[in-house]
């Protein structure tokens, strides 16, 4: 039976999860640096945010190795598998993807509500049912409706940053507007992906590239 | 019409107000620096002493001056970093 396992070209195999790595290393540092405010002041908005890229530490982490164990029971680059194989395969990918997307959609969902300052519970409440809907939805099915959701939740997200910039115009603001102006862009690269699968390697290193932006951000800094 | 301070942006706005005028500031100075009450100022000095970030030096005539510490100095420049990042992601 001919199966399509990972939506991405085979040669990008591996190379994804190098990538991985980079972004995982940026997100837990910048999860500690915001744990570090949270202590510093002992304000739970600070103490939401590191928790968000806390989440998105553990997505990438999820990914990375979900696409890991795949690659690992494919040899070569034949993806057609014995009945017994593609089981495992694929309940390892669903799995690995399901936890992903809940991670990543819980993340933003926290990245929008500390951005918009809100406030209601009951929205709050709202909002997180929604997220587990939508990453349960994309269980065993197309990614279409996650990557959209991401997408106007990192629009949403970019405009508060973009709206904060134009109030302080320091370079840290700046940084972090282009950072997330990238990921959205990353967003759009993956649902182009579903028509132009090598469009996924550069969705990637938009991602890295945000990354490496918000890395510099720290540094910055930290730095001075 | 302006935000009420944060607890933390008053502490920070109180140690500034002693870095700026060279690490010592007179009670009168601060009280107008801090922009707070003269009672709800005493109560946050005397949390600053408490945790030595910083200490009353009373001179011979009996007039005081609050004097910023190491460790006063060292939260301020932690403070600003903490808030440069924060305010990056308008937090």
């Amino acid at each position: 039976m001919g199966i399509t396992l990972v939506h991405s070209p085979l040669w990008f195999h591996g190379i994804d999860i190098v990538l991985e790595v980079f972004s995982i290393i940026a997100a837990v540092l910048i999860t500690l640096v915001g744990y570090k405010a949270y202590k510093l002041t002992k304000e739970a908005r600070f103490f939401y945010f590191s928790l968000a890229f806390g989440f998105i530490s553990l997505s990438f982490l999820a990914r990375a190795i979900t696409a890991s164990v795949v690659i690992s029971q494919l040899s070569g680059p034949i993806t057609t598998l014995t009945q017994a194989s593609y089981n495992y395969i694929e309940n390892v990918f669903s799995i690995g993807r399901f936890f992903y997307f809940l991670l990543v959609l819980f993340a933003y969902e926290i990245l929008l509500v500390l951005s918009m300052r809100l406030a209601n519970r009951r929205i709050i409440f709202l909002l997180t049912l929604f997220m587990i809907l939508f990453a349960a939805s994309a269980f065993n099915a197309s990614p279409i409706i996650f990557y959209l959701v991401c997408l106007f939740l990192l629009i949403f997200i970019t405009w508060q940053y973009r709206d904060n910039y134009l109030v302080k115009r320091t370079p840290s603001t700046l940084l972090s507007t282009t950072a997330f102006s990238l990921l959205v862009v990353e967003f759009i690269l993956y649902i182009a992906s579903m028509w132009v699968q090598p469009l996924v390697a550069a969705a990637y290193l938009f991602r890295l590239t945000a990354y490496v932006i918000l890395l510099a951000m720290i540094v910055r800094v930290y730095a001075k | 019409m302006a935000e009420r301070r944060s607890h933390l942006e008053i502490v920070y706005d109180i140690l500034k107000a002693i870095q700026d005028k060279g690490g010592s500031i007179k009670p009168t100075h601060l009280l107008y620096k801090s922009n707070l009450s003269h009672k709800r100022m005493k109560g946050y000095v005397d949390d600053l002493q408490k945790k030595g970030l910083i200490f009353a030096d009373v001179k011979e005539d009996e007039r005081s001056m609050y004097m910023i510490t190491d460790q006063g100095l060292k939260f301020l420049e932690e403070y600003r970093k903490v808030k440069e990042f924060t305010d990056a992601f308008g937090l």
